[in-house]
């Protein structure tokens, strides 16, 4: 697929043309993500570039210098580094947790420690991370900012 | 003067004052009564939880505001100073002036330190607004 | 962790041995103890940076390592204190070793339990916001 991108300053609203030849995925999850508001971060699959709902994503890791997105069914490889994703996707409510790892923690769906007191965090498709000591205290301060701000009425996951 | 984490800054405050007396005090084989190691403690909780006066004379100057803080915090000292007395045992009859002169002289301290750095910091941003300009 | 953290963590649990130790004991301390007290304190918690960094290993692991660590530094400065000030005490070595072990077994399962009641806390919230979802 080739993508051409047009500046002009003359235009009243951004907009976008899609031209095609035969509906498929790639296709339709661009229209769904163009006329979504919900932000969304690109990966790759099987050569295929996806943009991948924020909502959908249950952590992100890095793996020898690559990374790696997890959603519930799917993993993607992407080019954006650590650092980046933890500044950017903060306010979505993913949250470091271990040198290698940034998760949604609103797919989180309980914690427990184990019998060395290590906390382990459940994720809504029952796999199991580790929150090391180090990230734990901006771990619960994340949790307890969303719930906080939920109860105001703020949505967190649009970031307004 | 606000002071976050009261009981943080009083357990410093508390380990200073006794490190320091300990270290003076060990040359002369002295020993210091438990019951003073308590009243200690609870004077330097006084003195800090009594910081909270500043929340409530927010619209009195600095300087009247420290005064009202010195006078209440030096009234809860000797009253709390009564208590020991009556309930652990009889205050020494120094007591009261060792009391009254030790708080004062620590209360003088911290305060000159406190009216530094809040003097040094309205220099420093008045060179910064003059810089400005 | 800041050097700064350290200090009042250190002062922390100074504060708190001594204070409960008043309460417990009548009397009279020396100066010479107190200073060892702080000194000991001192190792047992400026040492833990030994749990930053052996992070990915289990806490248990890593208290038991601590402990040891800690331990000996603890007899090797009463063993320096004990030539250089005074000599240690025929008990004195026993005694240490049961205050030490028992201050570090007590702050040990406090830990613990902060550590639980923390996760508690933390999955009450995880179900408050998926039942605002």
């Amino acid at each position: 697929m080739k993508l051409k991108l047009f500046v002009d300053s003359k235009l009243d609203d951004d907009y976008i043309d899609i031209k095609y030849r035969n509906m498929n995925m790639q296709i339709s999850q661009i229209i769904e993500i163009a006329g979504s508001k919900q932000p969304s971060m690109m990966g790759r699959k099987e050569g295929y570039e996806f943009a991948i709902n924020i909502q959908d994503v249950l952590y992100y890791e890095t793996v020898d210098k690559k990374y790696f997105i997890y959603t519930d069914r799917e993993t993607y490889e992407t080019h954006i580094p650590l650092k980046e994703v933890e500044e950017s996707l903060k306010q979505y409510g993913f949250s470091r947790i271990n040198k290698s790892m940034i998760v949604n923690i609103f797919k989180v769906s309980k914690l427990k420690a184990d019998s060395n007191m290590k906390i382990l965090a459940y994720l809504a498709n029952e796999e199991v991370v580790t929150v090391t000591r180090h990230y734990r205290t901006n771990f619960y301060q994340m949790i307890e900012q969303i719930s906080f701000e939920k109860k105001r009425g703020r949505s967190y996951e649009s970031g307004e | 003067m606000k002071i976050e984490n009261k009981i943080v800054v009083s357990c410093v405050i508390f380990t200073w004052i006794t490190i320091i007396q300990s270290v003076l005090g060990m040359r002369s084989g002295e020993n210091i009564t438990y019951i003073h190691l308590f009243i200690r403690f609870v004077v330097t909780l006084i003195a800090i939880y009594s910081f909270t006066i500043y929340d409530l004379l927010d619209h009195w100057s600095e300087t009247k505001a420290t005064f009202a803080h010195y006078l209440v915090s030096m009234a809860a000292v000797f009253i709390f100073t009564w208590l020991t007395g009556v309930f652990i045992e009889p205050v020494h009859p120094n007591g009261y002036r060792d009391v009254f002169l030790n708080y004062t002289c620590l209360f003088t301290a911290v305060a000159m330190v406190f009216e530094s750095k809040r003097y040094i910091a309205l220099v420093l941003e008045k060179r910064k607004s003059s810089d400005l300009f | 962790m800041k050097v700064e953290n350290k200090f009042a963590d250190i002062c922390i649990a100074f504060t708190i041995i001594t204070v409960l130790s008043s309460f417990f004991k009548v009397g009279t301390v020396s100066h010479l103890h107190l200073s060892y007290r702080f000194a000991v304190t001192a190792i047992g918690i400026g040492s833990m940076y030994i749990f930053e960094y052996l992070e990915h290993w289990p806490l248990r692991y890593v208290e038991i390592l601590h402990y040891g660590i800690s331990m000996g530094m603890v007899f090797l400065f009463a063993w320096v204190t004990g030539i250089i000030i005074e000599p240690v005490d025929p008990n004195g070595y026993r005694d240490l070793f049961f205050n030490y072990t028992t201050i570090y077994v007590i702050a040990s399962i406090a830990y613990e339990i902060k550590m639980r009641s923390d996760i508690a806390k933390q999955n009450r919230l995880l179900m408050e916001i998926s039942n605002q979802d």
